[in-house]
């Protein structure tokens, strides 16, 4: 790569679009969680089924029977995963939000959701 | 040292890593890794966009590679995929005119990221994809140096060359077609001249042309297999469904306001992948990757955002894999930011060394986490639960697979391994149980006691509706084998019909007995587990099994036909709900573990697990 090069009109280019990516990755990181915490995920639809799932520290695991809408209780720890058909969603040991794909959290309604903690 | 030295270590490096924790055999967490080892095996095409450069691949490498069964060598070729990815970003990083050792941290940091590491490790596209991606990043990089430095033949023929190597990467994964914007930005902004010479674009899109024609081999080999669910491309619509018009419904399908929550699980990806230092490194790097020269950084740049901007919006289970190009894109802007660190403490020697030694340090840590979670030399849970299951079955048994990618683990093992050539393997049971005697199997999921055969999940199959599906083997990630019964099984036994010598309660649930017993001639380790259980009702109970601390499954009591049996039998609250079914144990690691029995419970939104010891250590 050649040395440093000229502040020009690139450079001004370049450096708005950095700018601008970065703040918002920082406020995203900020904001979101902040949010999150602020609402009851239970009581409050969850928008395309993205959200959290409770999961115990002691890697236990459970399956929740869903007969209702799309409830979800939320926590920062896990990921679940899902697919079409299935009956259940499975949970992968992860970090932050989960997302569950709208066909398989369409599909936990009256299915069944399994989750599996990080001890697995 | 040389680069060529340092790129050939940290390829041996990172392929020791991912051959130390590589999948013996097939794997269940990745659904895909069956069908695209059986059709890299029979020269099929799997689901779309059909993969043909990577099935071409497998096949290569099914027969080249010297070491372990099939599905061990197309796991070997995503590690060799992955670390030749890994050598190929330290030739970038070098091309960039970073120092030998920000350029290898760069790569270093792929490598060891989880997420490429847990696809270096099973049979998947994705290492194949990054390995092209790289390669054609590092060709488009060769090329601006001649344009730049006015070799113009050199640099029409490295031109050719990427038009080929990107071309060719869409048969590792279409998704490369959206870098093009990025690459063509990239190429006006060096060379504007270009959109003078039309002669050399045209010849160059004819040579990316050539790359794409290998997608030729879906209508002619699409036709030959089961490609469900989708329709094979064998007409000019199917082609377009089955290529760039795939999974439509999937792209751009995140609800705006769902799209904040997406980014910042992508962010917490990054974490995940490079740590907090190397988001920070990342951050800092792509500023001085700016300075520095505003065309290289717009490239890095721009595959940045168009995958993070098109992969958030993409509703799939599996998010993460489809974001390591822009893991890639940060790893450079990380050894950008490693130099930066490092050019800052030049005038002091010591601190500088102190600086390598806190990267070396970081990049353990982090190696170390991803080597702990992604080890899966020991997973053998798909050929333990396959072997079983096809031991158990009796001669001329009909196996009801779901079909396609879905069934393909099966497939696999039936036609690589040439096992059980007697039972038939099915997509569908089209007609009532068979008259002949010989049982039906089912391998799919249960839904309320039922697979998902057509209709709503949970509905029964047609021509089906009588018959009662009960599982008699379980083994990890849920895998079960049911058989197909013509009329109710004894899921309820009456009461009194059972001695209770164990009569554990588990709250309103009882185990009144369990016996283990062990199969000493089975060809991998399992147990035959019967339980007998009294319960408060139909109602859901969840009930598990554990090895020592390994847990091995976990299912609903009855798995899910107890309703049934409610409504067509009898109350179940009155019996004793009985089970029986082969337990596969895991043929890697300790047998001789304590096994347990244990009930979930989930109130108040605490989950606990309590557990019994059912068999102790060394029984079985």
């Amino acid at each position: 790569m050649p040395a440093r090069t000229d502040r020009g009109p690139l450079w001004w280019l370049g450096a708005c679009a950095l700018g601008a990516v970065q703040l918002a990755g920082i406020a995203l990181a900020i904001a979101v969680p902040r949010y999150l915490a602020s609402v009851d995920p239970v009581a409050k639809p969850i928008p395309a089924a993205i959200g959290y799932v409770d999961l115990p520290d002691d890697g236990g695991f459970t399956i929740l029977t869903y007969t209702g809408p799309k409830r979800i209780r939320m926590s920062p720890q896990t990921l679940v995963r899902g697919g079409p058909g299935a009956s259940m969603a499975e949970l992968v040991p992860g970090r932050g939000v989960i997302a569950v794909g709208a066909e398989a959290a369409d599909h936990a309604i009256d299915a069944t959701l399994i989750i599996i903690g990080p001890a697995l | 040292m040389s680069d060529r030295v340092v790129a050939l270590l940290l390829f041996g490096g990172a392929l020791a890593c991912y051959v130390t924790t590589l999948t013996p055999g097939l794997c269940y967490p990745a659904g895909d890794s069956h069908e695209l080892a059986l059709n890299a095996a029979r020269l099929g095409v799997p689901h779309p966009s059909g993969y043909p450069l990577y099935t071409w691949l497998g096949f290569t490498a099914m027969h080249v590679l010297p070491f372990g069964t099939a599905a061990y060598r197309m796991n070997l070729l995503s590690a060799l995929a992955a670390s030749g990815a890994v050598a190929l970003l330290y030739r970038i990083g070098r091309q960039l005119a970073l120092p030998v050792y920000a350029a290898a941290a760069a790569a270093a940091l792929l490598g060891i990221g989880t997420t490429l590491w847990s696809q270096a490790v099973i049979t998947e596209v994705y290492p194949a994809n990054i390995f092209m991606m790289t390669l054609a990043v590092s060709t488009m990089l060769r090329w601006a140096e001649h344009a730049q430095a006015g070799r113009a033949a050199d640099a029409r023929r490295t031109f050719m060359w990427f038009a080929l190597i990107f071309g060719l990467a869409l048969g590792t994964h279409i998704s490369t077609l959206s870098f093009a914007p990025a690459y063509a930005l990239f190429m006006l902004s060096i060379d504007p001249g270009l959109l003078r010479r039309p002669k050399e674009i045209a010849a160059a899109f004819t040579i990316f042309l050539l790359g794409v024609l290998q997608f030729a081999w879906l209508p002619l080999r699409g036709g030959l297999f089961d490609v469900y669910p989708n329709t094979a491309p064998t007409n000019l619509l199917g082609f377009y469904r089955y290529t760039i018009g795939a999974f439509g419904n999937l792209r751009f399908a995140v609800p705006w306001d769902a799209v904040p929550l997406q980014l910042l699980l992508y962010l917490r990806r990054l974490v995940a992948n490079t740590g907090l230092g190397g988001v920070a490194l990342g951050m800092l790097g792509m500023w001085i990757a700016l300075a520095r020269d505003q065309r290289r950084f717009g490239l890095f740049f721009l595959l940045f955002v168009l995958n993070v901007w098109i992969f958030s919006q993409f509703t799939v289970p599996d998010p993460d894999v489809f974001f390591l190009p822009s893991y890639v894109a940060w790893c450079v802007f990380v050894g950008f930011g490693v130099h930066a660190v490092g050019q800052r403490l030049e005038r002091w020697p010591a601190m500088r060394v102190g600086w390598l030694v806190v990267l070396g340090i970081g990049l353990v840590v982090l190696g170390r986490e991803s080597f702990v979670v992604n080890d899966r030399r020991t997973d053998t849970a798909v050929d333990d639960f396959l072997s079983a299951s096809l031991a158990i079955m009796p001669p001329n048994s009909g196996l009801v697979t779901a079909r396609g990618a879905f069934g393909a683990d099966a497939a696999f093992w039936q036609s690589i391994y040439r096992t059980r050539p007697d039972v038939p393997l099915v997509s569908d049971i089209t007609a009532p149980v068979q008259a002949s005697g010989a049982p039906y199997f089912t391998m799919m999921p249960l839904v309320r006691g039922r697979p998902p055969l057509g209709g709503a999940p949970g509905e029964a199959p047609v021509g089906l509706e009588q018959a009662w599906f009960v599982p008699v083997v379980l083994g990890e990630h849920r895998a079960m084998l049911s058989r197909v019964y013509p009329a109710p099984p004894a899921l309820v036994v009456r009461e009194g019909s059972r001695p209770a010598r164990l009569n554990h309660a588990f709250g309103a649930v009882t185990l009144l007995d369990a016996v283990i017993t062990p199969i000493p001639d089975a060809a991998r380790p399992r147990v035959h587990v019967e339980t007998w259980w009294r319960v408060p009702g139909p109602g859901p109970v969840v009930v598990a099994t554990r090895l020592g601390e390994a847990m091995l499954e976990a299912h609903e009591l009855g798995h899910g036909n107890l309703p049934r049996w409610q409504t067509d039998v009898g109350p179940v609250a009155q019996g004793i709900v009985t089970e029986a079914y082969d337990l596969v144990l895991p043929s890697r690691g300790a047998h001789d573990a304590p096994l347990s029995l244990g009930v979930v419970r989930f109130d108040d939104g605490v989950i606990t697990t309590q557990w019994h010891v059912v068999e102790h250590a060394g029984a079985h």
